[in-house]
């Protein structure tokens, strides 16, 4: 199989796309592989789906599934809901924060630690 | 006029094996051509087609929800690949499976049926008649899956008088 190791045409054009719009785009066809995965796990056609989230527009789901659609915040809860899968990882993670003191009767430096809540996205 | 497969490198990955067209004698390939039609008018919308490629090659394979299906005859694989349901520009291809798209050429689909158009006719119609031929040789084992399904090997060197 020949393959042509200096496609310029294609290696120029692919230098002009930086990589957070690769992200971008590679966040919306991991979505709508995730999307059609939970589908069809759970045995539903497309209407089904449509049903589940209260739309009427067949249209949508292709929408969704043709891995260009820019999903609105509420529309990604909704599809987690309904489909049991996760879309969006945010989880409220435990931070360990260290605080020093100096005990001048002991002349030691006492190191203690305490958990505390933060938002990790 | 004698042609070939060809796998664009650059485009192909663990997931999925992208292939372009190579007609004897040209200097570039069917894939570079619509590239090279298009660059200006559609800048944006091919930025996004080739963003897209790279996400089937190396990350979700070809599955066939990313794609414009029916395209050709029923079973083909002919499909089209495009930037946004709602827009205009069509990359015909054939979509053999998650790992195996063989692109063709395409165009602006301003019209209601592709027939109605001679470049779009001529692009989709090509497709169809190489699909039908390289599946006419899988059968006869003349073209194999190889690497887990992600690559032809074989004869993959095609005649457009022979494939009419």
């Amino acid at each position: 199989m020949k393959t042509h190791k200096t496609n310029s045409i294609i290696s120029n054009l692919l230098n002009n796309i930086s990589e957070q719009e690769q992200k971008k785009t590679d966040a919306k066809m991991i979505i709508a592989a995730k999307i059609d995965d939970a589908i069809r796990k759970k045995g539903w056609k497309k209407k089904d789906l449509l049903q589940a989230m209260g739309k009427k527009n067949p249209s949508l789901v292709t929408k969704w599934l043709s891995g260009t659609h820019n999903f609105t915040m509420d529309t990604l809860v909704e599809l987690e809901d309904v489909l049991d899968i996760e879309l969006l990882n945010i989880r409220l993670e435990p931070a360990i924060t260290f605080s020093a003191s100096f005990s001048a009767e002991s002349q030691t430096i006492l190191v203690s630690s305490f958990m505390t809540q933060s938002f990790h996205a | 006029m004698k042609y070939r497969l060809e796998k664009i490198k650059d485009l192909s990955g663990s997931k999925a094996s992208v292939y372009t067209i190579r007609f004897d004698g040209e200097v570039v390939s069917l894939f570079e051509t619509f590239l090279l039609k298009h660059e200006n008018s559609f800048k944006d919308e091919l930025n996004n087609i080739l963003q897209r490629l790279i996400t089937i090659g190396t990350k979700t394979g070809a599955r066939a929800h990313y794609f414009k299906n029916w395209e050709g005859r029923p079973g083909d694989g002919v499909a089209a690949l495009y930037d946004s349901p709602n827009k205009k520009l069509r990359l015909y291809c054939i979509r053999f499976s998650n790992a195996i798209v063989i692109l063709g050429s395409g165009g602006e689909k301003n019209v209601r049926t592709l027939q109605e158009n001679e470049q779009l006719k001529a692009a989709n119609y090509f497709l169809r008649q190489l699909s039908k031929e390289i599946t006419n040789r899988i059968k006869s084992q003349d073209i194999r899956y190889i690497n887990d399904y992600l690559d032809f090997e074989g004869d993959l060197e095609f005649d457009n008088h022979e494939d009419a």
